[in-house]
């Protein structure tokens, strides 16, 4: 399940840079169960290691501000690359699944 | 902003968590913050969102300050030193007499670093684990070897030198300690935000 998390946290990224709490809120949105900020921030910590996102801090409405992430160059290849990869897991995975029942005898 | 007593018991709880890993000042701040403004659009507690604050400091794997290591013991040293010579040394200047570099003073100096060094290394388990009590004990522990190495240590004389020079040169040791400590110090700093 980590990794289509973190699938699905770039390909929210994609449509532009956001902070952690709307990443959270898209996700819940698209059926995918709330994430808690223990789970999501060290994802985003690494994404942002691995040169896949970059952050600015930018002033909120009276608020601590927030962090926004954008996704890098890198971190769209990663993105595309992850899809790919996903596209090709489950199409064989539902090959196998909807094969006859007698296939492998 | 408004922070419940448990929001700030969990933030500084997190911090030091943070400060046992080593981790720059500046990340911190913004690991504070980040954890801060989630907690405000969200309203959740801070537990219920990021879990325990030493599983969240080590979930977050931010890098460690690891430079300089052996720089910092030197500077302790020379720090212990100075502090240790600095009374020793207004002595012999008020009463006309030279300063003595004594067994005593060596062995004194010896046993403040070896005890820098034991509370160094437990830092972790003092900080995390510890009663009130077994850091008491530590203490009384310093305080016995200290009296000891002032009791038992043989009253031999090394060595005779100028008592004005070298009240001057322990001033100058403590002076240039704490600027190069106050240098050091890495203070835990918010991010800077942008306005949009």
């Amino acid at each position: 399940m980590r990794g289509v998390l973190g699938m699905s946290v770039l390909k929210v990224l994609e449509s532009g840079p956001t902070y952690g709490y709307a990443i959270a809120a898209a996700l819940e949105e698209a059926g995918l169960g709330s994430i808690k900020g223990g789970t999501l921030y060290p994802l985003l910590t690494r994404f942002e290691s691995a040169q896949l996102v970059t952050t600015e801090w930018r002033a909120g409405d009276g608020g601590p501000g927030r962090k926004y992430f954008s996704l890098t160059d890198a971190g769209r290849a990663e993105l595309a690359q992850q899809t790919t990869d996903w596209q090709a897991f489950t199409t064989q995975t539902l090959t196998h699944l909807n094969g006859a029942p007698n296939d492998h005898q | 902003m408004i922070t419940s007593n448990e929001q700030r018991k969990w933030l500084e709880d997190f911090i030091v968590e943070l400060r046992l890993r080593d981790v720059p000042g500046d990340l911190i701040g913004d690991a504070v913050s980040t954890v801060e403004a989630h907690l405000q659009d969200t309203g959740e507690s801070p537990i219920d969102a990021f879990g325990p604050p030493d599983e969240y400091a080590e979930n977050l794997a931010l890098p460690g300050r690891r430079n300089g290591g052996a720089m910092l013991w030197v500077g302790r040293a020379v720090g212990v030193a100075a502090f240790t010579v600095l009374p020793f040394a207004i002595t012999p200047v008020v009463t006309g007499r030279d300063f003595e570099v004594t067994a005593v003073l060596l062995t004194l100096i010896l046993v403040v670093c070896a005890a820098l060094v034991v509370i160094s290394v437990n830092l972790d388990a003092i900080v995390r684990s510890w009663a009130i009590w077994q850091s008491g004990l530590l203490g009384m522990g310093i305080a016995l070897a200290v009296a000891a190495a002032i009791g038992l240590t043989p009253d031999v004389v090394f060595l005779r030198l100028p008592a004005i020079p070298m009240l001057v040169g322990a001033c100058l040791a403590v002076a240039g300690f704490i600027w190069w400590a106050a240098r050091s110090a890495d203070p835990v700093v918010r991010p800077t935000l942008r306005i949009s």
